[in-house]
């Protein structure tokens, strides 16, 4: 059994509208998944059922075989921890060093123990320099990172982003995909819900892409990108690469960059 | 597209409840005239026929059972608080029991029960009122009447802001569950976990206050042209008007044969 | 024609010591289409915030320089007028839906009873913009149960139906799926071939390139570059300063770099797609 399991999951929103729909997915401890697909596809919805925020109308969640029916959504979030798609909603204390540690201070850790875990998602996240600030008084982009940073700190062995790429520049997309490379080398689970297909394809193996409240494609970034119908259906695109071999009529599947310039270089 | 959604603007919005379709205005007026009433009675066997009649009205407007689910939880809690507190405190010649340094007394009892049943109706007018009245409805209404945009604007929002502060203080629960923070359970631990919220919530609030006036600055609030509405409100029919007149004189006699 | 003009235009926050904007020196003319791109915290906001007259009627701060819109100066405009002549979409769509309406359609309204715009034609245009958004299935939805996706195409279109002359959009696609993306790219194409003038910050550099008529790199406070797009985007240097450029133009530098260069430094899939295909058809001919 995959350490996050959703078995045929149905929710409704309390006012009766359903958004996930016969959701049926397993996710292996230490592996990176993206999800992609289109706005009100149901896609947040699906990864607040993995923590327990929203839990199963029809169907169950397992996180390490526990039933989430049967825990509170803080026990559960002590294996998922998950990071909010819009910061503001998450973040609640007026000074960024004391949203880092709110939940350390909760969990009565020692003050060295503290200071290791927030000076690690401080560096992964790249924000030393606005530790003392109120996180209102920063940009969007940042407050993203901060958010991020008070889930690394209670280090949990399965993370979620949802759309950590959202207005970021260069600079902060580099520093995702090195913090997700780190979580992975210390053999954690890292699911990241995107718009950004370049992001996915230069990041991800396995895609998952949802449209109209189901999961309708798992697989490869490959497989996905160049699959026409379910391309058309999640309202992606492929890499803009992709694309354009897609356009030159190129056999071959190709999404990355290197492997067009391989191929230009070797054949034409 | 949902059209015929659309083109329920065109038209007044009508429910088709006699009592809910009612001007925003004469309801308030009647809730005031309830009020009013138990005021000046200045008997508790008065103000609770009131209490109990509310009921009847939300009732009659289809909302009893959203009416009843604020209005229990908050009219025993202010009613009791009240009631204790006066009570305790207040003095009198007919003492009944005394424990620790309060002596109860048959006065004490009489006031509190007297005070509690009056604030807990006024309190149920206001509910009522919010209950079977949509604020935007009651924005417009004043409009008509010719208050500034601005000033209806300012009342619509003060009754939004309360309902954001509660979605807000929801969503800063949530936050701390999906951390790890035990926020369901025992009122104990419910209490726990808000107190340190009440803090970044009143802070929260206030910068919100910032970023709405900007949204509001967006979408051309303070343009110099007068303002139109999607929705209208029904003119107001001969029989409302002369239901109004015959509320309000049935306070005029209340008052005469209370007063005189 | 100009359109806004700034000349040596510098501001800082209040209480904040450095400068946002720095000596910018630069004219929007009517009916163009600018893309602003450039790192977080460069200050592409900041502007926006300045066009859009919300510095200095709205932020107080440190302002020096002038800002002319329509050859009046900012500080001389009524502030309130501003708001019907400049179209404003915020970064941010979670704070731009007003909270005071319980529909979508009543929502995209607001700033039509704003503008005093009488009902018949409010639900016209509010139906024409719902259609253009594709945002058909929300109209009867609370603002507040949406996603961040339709969220953000209901305040497009909130501010859209305004029909301003002016339109400020700050990155108005961050939380949207591909498709939908290129949607909003193609319904701004079309405002400026109503006239409307644009200026659009954006990330997303390969549609950029593809449709706006100047691009503006903006960097610690000020303009680092300025032209068209195939002038910004052909120069390598702004990858060593932190700002992305289209995957086409880094194709044609990696090409270069291998000896096997295109003609030009493509800036667009179609550029790249059209130098792949002439030298397909050299090797191919060649047998
Ligand atoms: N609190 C809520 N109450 C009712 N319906 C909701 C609520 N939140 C979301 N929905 C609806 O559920 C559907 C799925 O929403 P969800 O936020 O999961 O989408 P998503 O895939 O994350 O989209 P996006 O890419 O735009 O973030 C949408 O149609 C949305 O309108
Ligand atoms: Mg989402």
């Amino acid at each position: 059994m995959g350490a996050i399991e959703l078995k045929n999951v149905t929710f409704a929103y309390p006012n009766g509208f359903i958004a996930n729909e016969n959701l049926t997915l397993s996710i292996n401890s230490g592996e990176r998944v993206a999800i992609v697909g289109q706005n009100g596809a149901g896609k947040t919805t699906a990864v607040k059922l993995m923590n327990g925020l929203n839990k199963p109308t029809k169907g169950n969640v397992f996180i390490n075989g526990m039933n989430t029916k049967d825990k509170t959504t803080a026990q559960i979030s002590s294996y998922v921890g998950y990071v909010f798609q819009n910061p503001d909603d998450q973040i609640f204390n007026s000074n960024v060093k004391k949203e880092i540690e709110y939940m350390l201070r909760y969990l009565k850790l020692d003050e060295k123990e503290i200071e290791r875990r927030v000076g690690r998602a401080v560096e992964l996240t790249g924000i030393q320099d606005f530790l003392h600030m109120n996180p209102y008084d920063v940009p969007y982009s940042t407050r993203k990172f901060i958010s991020i940073a008070a889930i690394l700190a209670i280090e949990t062995p399965y993370i979620i982003l949802d759309e950590p790429t959202a207005g970021q520049d260069m600079s902060g997309i580099k520093a995702l995909t090195t913090l997700m490379n780190v979580l992975q080398d210390e053999g954690k689970s890292v699911i990241t819900i995107t718009h950004d297909m370049e992001f996915v394809s230069d990041n991800f193996s396995r895609v998952v892409a949802m449209a109209n409240k189901q999961i309708i494609a798992d697989g490869t970034a490959r497989k996905i990108f160049w699959n026409h119908d379910v391309v058309k259906q999640a309202k992606i695109k492929k890499p803009q690469i992709g694309e354009l071999a897609s356009d030159l009529g190129l056999s071959e599947d190709i999404i990355l960059r290197k492997e067009l310039v391989d191929l230009l270089i070797n054949k034409y | 597209m949902d059209y015929e959604f659309i083109y329920s603007f065109k038209k007044p919005q009508l429910t088709g409840n006699w009592f809910l379709d009612l001007n925003p205005l004469t309801k308030l007026n009647i809730v005031i005239v309830i009020a009013i009433i138990s005021i000046l009675s200045l008997s508790w066997q008065v103000s609770a026929s009131i209490i109990a009649f509310y009921f009847l009205l939300a009732a009659l407007a289809g909302c009893l059972k959203r009416f009843s689910k604020m209005y229990i939880k908050l009219g025993l809690l202010i009613g009791s608080l009240l009631f204790i507190m006066r009570a305790m405190f207040i003095p009198g010649d007919h003492p009944l029991f005394t424990f620790w340094l309060f002596t109860i007394t048959q006065e004490g009892i009489d006031k509190g029960i007297w005070f509690s049943t009056l604030v807990v109706s006024i309190c149920g007018a206001i509910v009522l009122f919010s209950t079977i009245t949509r604020a935007k409805d009651f924005m417009y209404a004043l409009e008509n009447l010719g208050a500034p945009h601005s000033t209806s604007y300012i009342i619509l929002a003060s009754f939004q802001s309360i309902i954001d502060l509660g979605d807000r203080a929801k969503l800063i629960m949530d936050s701390q569950k999906a951390r790890g923070i035990e926020t369901e359970g025992n009122l104990l631990q419910r209490i726990k976990a808000f107190i340190p919220v009440m803090g970044p919530l009143v802070l929260g609030a206030i910068t919100s206050t910032e970023e709405k006036a900007i949204a509001m600055e967006a979408r051309a609030f303070s343009a110099p042209e007068k303002n139109t509405h999607l929705s209208e409100l029904r003119k107001v029919p001969l029989w409302e008007k002369l239901f109004v007149l015959l509320v309000n004189i049935s306070l005029i006699l209340f008052i005469i044969w209370r007063f005189i | 024609m100009k359109g806004i003009e700034l000349k040596n235009v510098s501001y800082q926050y209040p209480l904040s010591e450095a400068f946002a904007l720095k000596n910018i020196h630069y004219t929007f003319e009517k009916g163009k289409f600018y893309g602003i791109i450039g790192p977080n915290s460069a200050g592409k906001t900041t502007l926006c915030n300045l066009v859009r007259g919300l510095i200095p009627h709205f932020y107080e701060g440190e302002l020096s320089g002038d800002v002319l819109i329509e050859g009046k100066d900012v500080r001389e405009w009524d502030g309130s007028l501003l708001s019907t002549k400049i179209g404003y979409i915020f970064q941010n769509p979670f704070t731009q839906i007003s909270g005071v309406k319980d529909t979508v359609l009543e929502e995209i309204a607001l700033g039509l009873e704003n503008l005093g715009i009488d009902k018949e034609e409010m639900i016209e245009r509010v139906i024409n913009v719902v259609k253009l958004l594709k945002i058909e299935d929300l109209i009867k939805k609370n603002p507040n149960n949406l996603s961040g996706g339709q969220r953000q195409r209901v305040a497009f279109a909130s501010i859209i139906a305004m029909d301003n002359d002016i339109l400020v959009i700050d990155e108005p696609t961050s939380q949207l799926d591909p498709e939908s993306t290129a949607d909003i790219f193609e319904i701004i194409n079309m405002l400026k071939s109503q006239g409307k003038t644009i200026l659009l910050v954006e990330h997303k550099v390969d549609l950029i390139a593809e449709y706006s008529d100047e691009v503006l790199v903006m960097e610690n406070g000020h303009i680092a570059y300025s032209g068209t797009p195939s002038d910004v985007f052909s120069n390598i240097e702004l990858i060593d300063r932190g700002v992305a450029i289209p995957q086409a133009a880094l194709l044609s530098h990696d090409l270069q770099r291998q000896n096997k260069p295109f003609d030009f430094i493509t800036i667009t899939n179609e550029q790249a797609k059209q130098q792949i295909m002439k030298r397909m058809s050299c090797v191919n001919g060649s047998y």
